[in-house]
């Protein structure tokens, strides 16, 4: 008998525990779950939050659902001292807990960049429930305008949309993607400075875009891509920072040269003249065909030498040339031009970033960290103020591995 | 004589590996990083080394006398006055060991899994199990070992590996990190400071003798510092030296940037598992080796009856450190310098009593 | 007071704890043959002498000193055991142990032998426990054919026996305490006038059911016999697949009232005679009243009784328990059960239904793994849910957490509430439907758990989530073999339940520790419980990945039987070289 008075007593233990415990319990109905966080300059060094939250009404999917329209997220911004100090703030005026972790995307606002957002990132590092492998982005404009414009296109919930376009940038190579954990690493760094993709809202038609003849494909900032529809959010180009701060822009392209210079770069589309007689443009699917091989010298007044070689393999997929250069004698003109062309686009790019920019977006601190023996003396050396001395030389070779579907091109006939 | 049960090498050797491992769950990585930078994953070869050597010292004395364990023989070379205070002296080291693992593996539960949980709630449970896996005894624990290391050590591997697409081999660089002597020097000072040498010294009848003990303490040591080279290795790959030092518990930040696609990701859950099933593992071996030392000391038939004050004593002892930072500094200040004594020094000053005692009987003869 | 003091107990010190000091132990064969692994040193343990000191927190009532005995033995003892010569004599001591003429089942029959009044004798048997055909062709040997002797009366029983009766099992017995024993086993035993013996003939034949295809434990493969309630019908199956002579069939009797044959099966050549020993030993030591299944006996013979986990393996299956034996384990039948016990048994045997031997090793081993997931699934599902949806549900991909948060919307209840509600129903129906008569009770099953859940879900009392889960907890739970670890996870299903709720997936993985350290510790007849991957021993080929057939070449290394071998290094003499690179 006294076994079951004891097993009797443990569970009214075990039961007890469970009234007085749940300490840290949260029921999934009582969250309120934030997909992404948007942050601008407010009054003095107050910041404006922005929230998107997820309504997980609308998430149980089209069944039972009913009851009219209702949007898949709501936003709601305050205005606070600090990324954290919100949680309160916002918890007077909703009656969720509000939830971090599973918060997509963190959106600065270039203005805010600007003024360096490095003691809001290392609050963000801090609280637990802000995870390292969030996306990044910094907006032109207001990122509350951001947010609140991101109607997803084909999405239910925004949270996949954010994660798709880190997705994205293996394809075209018009944006990087730096997730919070790298961007707060490329801060903290001796040897790289930090780069965020580009977003932007564009409003309207083509005519508010610029012009797009003029241009090649990728020349363009995030806001002035012609893009008419639904979809009004926009991701090109890359914010350069030199510490924390914001220092300039690159376009689409000059991305594309800079994913490729750190071997990130997926595949993209893009164009050339004909280099033989000029007549047309051949477009090409580029990939990068192997990671680029760096070699650094350094020599005893601490100059340093950095030769990085790229290796390319476009595809024809567009030839609007009368010249045939599926032709294995003409193909090599054509590889030659293309690299000629990347040559030069990457050289200007690293020209920038050493005279306007001042700021190793490349990480070629990295490959020359290792002519160094201990962190002492690698400290000392200042790669970071250094940078804009170095002597970068880029060689590209290129092959063009196949031509398409077609074989051979055969000039339209003219009457 | 304390009916302690046996078990095989093999169960041995995980026994001490995973006791071992468990210091990489907590903030002590984070101190090697800070001392090492980018070289901190060298700093455990200079340990292991310095364990081995420890070991092989250990195995002298047990093969001196086979049927005894540490216990026995401490107080057979010092005599009874001098002996059993070196043998409170290991005693209170592993109470030490249970103490602060018990806080810090309390404390770091809170910051990852259960923010807004009483401590003394955590804890309690942490020696609640630790309790029961003493009472069943070292059998048991043993045998629970066994029959976990795989998803252990399994899941260890799988949560650093799973972030190759995040190295940057770059981080390993400059090679020699922070220096010569910091990373060789304190870093080994640092890394050989083990529990498992005198643990298994106390625990040499249940594993099969002095014989194996050398073989034993080899693998059991191979795997563990194998592990934390690893994870310092991965740890300043993944997020460089400058995140690697800032966070408190590198191993955790670890598994949260964890990336495998849009659906695999955010298994810190997995790693929670892993880490309370280490840590309760090495709570209730610590508090089993205080328990069996002391009853051996004392020449009590049973270790049983200690377990239940000891517990208790860990437990009050682990709410007396004020704060984490204040934790953290006992265990790399205090315990890593403390570990030193009974695993290295009262072997050394042993052999060193034998020798004399020989000196005198031959001069006697 | 009882609650604090066993409390008290609990915490307290108790000088010993080790009920049973039984520890299987190596076998000369072994020693010799194996070579073993390092981790079997585990429980080659010298053991202390088996202390008599018993636990004292519950107190067992030990009816050693209470006297349940037979009442006709009571009274008998007190006067004369054996039977005399005189038949009067014999009929009025018959007629007092059964309590004749009130108890009508007792039939005592009058005849003359061979037609001569000089010769008088009596049957007494049992109406319903004999047979009538084997019967009548006794009482014609006896009456009609039998040539009166002019023999000594004292030596007619022998006479008898060996003379005129053509029953195949006889023999004459003159304690009666043993014609008793044969009367109630369904003998007829024949007194004479002026012999002190007295002759039994077999004329067993009661009504009992036939060789049936298993119930509980079915399978596509393999042998689709079953145990039935009859003891000798149980031994000859077991005989059938065995044909051995080795094969041993020990008897022993418990029960003081029910006074049930327990029989104790083993390969005298193979079985480790220790391991009978402590069997026999068990068994015997028993005192009680009646042992009606073998279910009951399990309990009396565990080492570990408090523990969830069953610490002996019953099956209704006779090639299973052939299995075993061939292995060296013993099996223990009891009169009137139709599932054996075998002994010594692991955890992963009883996760085993032994057909995956039968089927290729391929197929075996993709439904033990199978069966591991379910294994996991069952006990840890719901409490793992609890644990992510309440306290860690950045677990989830956001679309999941956002759909399960959306379902729960307009649930009134919290999550622990919900798990339970369902929990609580799918039990109910589990119950229900096996006690549901014929038919309908299967029915009840499917389409009660369906209706319910649908019907819960659209009355917004559980999410739809929630009915999935249960549902696959179900059937996890239902692809466990066997009944009694099965019901044993179910048990543990709500502790973890409770660990999950309260600490999240701190108090599962601590739950799991303390439930691998207590599962650990269990011993079943010496043998470890978790063996042989805790400890780990010698043995691979059959834990949950199973090996061809012709791999399996040693017994397990845990059982410690006579004889490891169980077939050569080459076992397909076929192939040159046996199928195998090397070793």
């Amino acid at each position: 008998m006294p076994a079951t008075k004891l097993y009797a007593f443990l569970l009214l233990v075990i039961s007890l525990l469970s009234l007085t415990g749940c300490w840290s319990m949260r029921e999934t109905d009582e969250i309120a779950y934030v997909l992404a966080v948007g942050f601008d300059k407010g009054e003095k060094d107050n910041l404006v939050l922005t929230l998107s939250i997820a309504n997980p009404r609308t998430a149980t999917g089209g069944g039972g659902g009913g009851g009219g329209e209702e949007t898949t997220r709501e936003i709601v911004s305050v205005e606070t001292i600090g990324p954290l100090a919100m949680l309160d703030l916002l918890n007077t005026a909703i009656d969720r807990r509000i939830y971090l972790q599973h918060a997509k995307a963190f959106i600065f606002s270039e203005d805010l960049a600007r003024e360096g957002i490095g003691r809001w990132l290392s609050a963000l590092m801090r609280f637990r429930e802000i995870r390292g492998n969030s996306e990044v982005f910094i907006c032109r404009g207001k990122a509350r305008d951001l947010i609140q414009k991101t109607s997803p296109f084909l999405e239910l919930s925004p949270a996949k949309q954010f994660e798709l376009i880190r997705k994205m940038s293996e394809i075209h190579g018009l944006y990087p993607t730096t997730q919070l954990i790298d961007l707060y690493l490329d801060t903290k760094s001796h040897a790289k400075q930090a780069v965020l993709p580009l977003a932007a809202i564009h409003e309207g038609e083509f005519e508010l875009a610029k012009p797009g003849h003029e241009r090649g494909l990728g020349e363009y900032l995030a806001g002035e891509v012609p893009v008419a529809g639904k979809s009004k959010v926009q991701f090109t180009g890359t914010a350069v920072f030199r510490e924390d701060k914001l220092v300039g822009l690159l376009d689409g392209q000059d991305t594309r040269y800079f994913l490729m210079l750190t071997g990130h770069f997926g595949s993209g589309y893009m164009g050339i003249k004909d280099p033989l007689d000029g007549s047309g443009d051949i477009g090409l699917r580029v990939r990068q065909g192997q990671k680029p091989k760096y070699r650094t010298g350094i020599d005893e007044d601490g100059n340093v030498a950095i030769d990085v070689e790229l290796f390319l393999e476009p595809e024809i997929t567009a030839s609007y040339s009368a010249n045939d250069f599926e032709r294995t004698d003409l193909k090599p003109i054509l590889e030659e031009a293309f690299s000629k062309q990347t040559e030069q686009g990457c050289h200007n790019l690293i020209k920038r970033t050493q005279d306007e920019l001042r700021a190793d977006i490349f990480g070629f601190g990295e490959k020359v960290k290792r002519k160094f023996l201990t962190v002492q003396t690698w400290e000392e050396y200042k790669w970071l103020e250094r940078y804009p001395e170095a002597q970068v030389n880029v060689s590209v070779r290129s092959q063009i591995r196949r031509t398409g579907l077609l074989m051979k091109t055969i000039p339209t006939r003219q009457e | 004589m304390i009916k302690e049960g046996k078990f095989g090498p093999a169960e041995a050797i995980v026994l001490l590996a995973v006791s071992n491992v468990a210091r990489i769950f907590l903030p002590y990585p984070r101190s090697l990083v800070e001392m090492g930078g980018p070289a901190a994953w060298i700093t455990p070869i200079g340990g292991f080394a310095v364990a081995l050597a420890g070991a092989y010292i250990m195995s002298l004395l047990l093969k001196k006398n086979p049927d005894n364990t540490i216990i026995e023989i401490t107080e057979e070379a010092f005599g009874p006055a001098l002996g059993i205070t070196f043998n409170l002296i290991t005693i209170a080291f592993f109470i030490s060991v249970s103490f602060l693992f018990v806080r810090q593996f309390s404390e770091a539960l809170i910051i990852a899994a259960l923010p807004e949980t009483p401590i003394s709630v955590i804890a309690a449970v942490f020696l609640a199990i630790g309790l029961l896996g003493a009472y069943l005894g070292i059998e048991a624990i043993a045998r629970s070992t066994r029959l976990t290391y795989i998803y252990v050590f399994g899941g260890i591997v799988f949560l650093l590996f799973a972030l190759i697409p995040q190295w940057n081999f770059d981080n390993l660089f400059p090679v020699l990190g922070n220096g010569f002597f910091p990373v060789f020097g304190l870093g080994t000072f640092s890394t050989a400071a083990v529990t498992e040498i005198i643990l298994a010294a106390v625990l040499v009848q249940s594993m099969g003798g002095a014989d194996k003990y050398v073989r034993i303490n080899f693998f059991a040591a191979l795997i563990a510092f194998t592990v934390l080279s690893i994870l310092l290795a991965v740890s300043v790959l993944t997020m460089g030296k400058e995140i690697s030092t800032e966070t408190t518990l590198p191993f955790y930040r670890l598994s949260r940037n964890i990336y495998l696609g849009r659906f695999f990701q955010r298994v810190e859950a997995l790693f929670i598992i892993i880490w309370s099933i280490v840590g309760a593992l090495k709570i209730a071996l610590t508090l089993y080796g205080a328990a069996v030392s002391l009853a051996r000391t004392l020449k009590l038939p049973d270790y049983r009856p200690l377990i239940w004050p000891l517990g208790l004593i860990i437990f009050i002892l682990s709410f007396l450190p004020p704060d984490l930072p204040t934790t953290i500094k006992l265990d790399t200040d205090f315990l890593r310098v403390f570990a030193h004594v009974p695993n290295y020094l009262l072997p050394l000053l042993l052999l060193a009593a034998y020798w004399l005692k020989g000196r005198v009987r031959r001069a006697g003869n | 007071m009882n609650i604090l003091k066993t409390f008290l107990e609990m915490i307290s010190y108790r000088e010993n704890l080790d009920r049973e000091g039984f520890i299987l132990q190596e076998t000369k064969d072994e020693k010799i043959a194996g070579p073993d692994s390092d981790g079997k040193a585990a429980d080659k343990e010298i053991s202390d002498k088996p202390r008599a000191k018993k636990r004292n927190f519950i107190k067992p009532r030990r009816p050693s000193e209470i006297n349940y005995g037979d009442p006709a033995e009571k009274t008998d003892s007190a006067k004369t055991d054996s039977a005399s010569s005189s038949l009067a004599e014999n009929r009025e001591v018959i007629n007092r142990l059964y309590g004749l003429p009130d108890n009508k089942d007792i039939i005592t029959r009058d005849f003359f032998l061979g037609m001569n009044s000089a010769y008088k004798g009596m049957a007494v048997f049992i109406d319903g426990l004999t047979d009538k055909a084997v019967q009548d062709l006794l009482f014609q040997a006896l009456m009609l054919f039998a040539v009166p002797p002019d023999a000594d009366r004292g030596k007619l029983a022998k006479l008898v026996m060996k003379a005129l009766l053509p029953g195949n099992q006889v023999k004459v017995i003159s304690s009666f305490k043993d014609i008793l024993a044969a009367v109630n086993m369904g003998d007829t035993v024949l007194f004479f006038d002026g012999c002190a013996g007295a002759v039994v003939v077999e004329t067993k034949g009661w009504e009992h059911r036939g060789v049936e295809r298993p119930v509980t434990e079915q399978s596509i493969q393999g042998p689709q016999e079953a145990f039935n309630e009859t003891l000798r019908a149980n031994t000859a199956l077991l005989r059938k697949i065995i044909k051995n002579e080795n094969l041993t069939t020990e008897f022993s009797v418990v029960g003081q009232r029910s006074q049930t044959m327990i029989a104790v099966m083993y390969l005298r050549d193979l079985a480790n005679p220790d391991l009978v020993k402590e069997v026999k030993r068990r068994i015997n030591s028993i005192k009680t009243d009646s042992i009606l299944d073998s279910g009951v006996l399990e309990q009396f013979i565990e080492e570990h009784p408090y523990n969830l986990h069953p610490t002996a393996l019953a099956t209704e299956r006779p090639d299973r328990v052939a299995s075993k034996i061939l292995e060296g384990r013993v099996a223990i039948i009891v009169d009137g059960s139709p599932n054996v016990l075998t002994v010594p048994t692991t955890m992963y045997e009883q996760l085993q239904t032994g057909e995956e031997m039968y089927i290729h090793w391929q197929y075996g081993t993709f439904v033990r793994w199978l069966r591991a997931v379910a294994f996991l699934l069952s006990f840890l599902l719901p409490g793992l849910y609890l644990a992510v949806v309440l306290y860690h549900q950045e677990m989830i991909p956001t679309e999941l957490i956002l759909a399960i948060a959306g379902n729960r919307e307009k649930v009134p209840f919290p999550s622990i509430v919900e798990v339970l509600l369902m929990e609580l129903s799918f039990e109910l129906i589990r119950e229900a439907g096996l006690r549901i008569p014929g038919v309908m009770g299967a029915t009840i099953g499917i389409v009660g758990a369906l209706i319910l859940g649908q019907a819960a879900v659209q009355a917004n009392i559980v999410s739809p989530i929630l009915v999935i889960l249960v549902s696959v907890t179900g059937l996890a739970s239902f692809a466990i073999p066997y009944h009694s670890l099965a019901f044993s996870l179910r048990i543990y299903r709500f502790v973890y339940i409770a660990l999950g709720s309260t600490l999240g997936i701190f108090g599962i993985s601590m739950g799991l520790i303390a439930h691998v350290n207590l599962t650990a510790n269990l011993k079943s007849f010496g043998v470890p419980y978790l063996a042989p991957t805790g400890p780990r021993t010698a043995d691979w080929t059959d834990i949950v990945t199973v090996a061809p057939a012709f791999f399996h070449e040693r017994r397990p290394d845990y059982i410690n039987p006579l004889d490891m071998t169980r077939q050569p290094q080459v076992s397909r003499g076929w192939i040159k070289d046996g199928g195998k690179k090397n070793d």
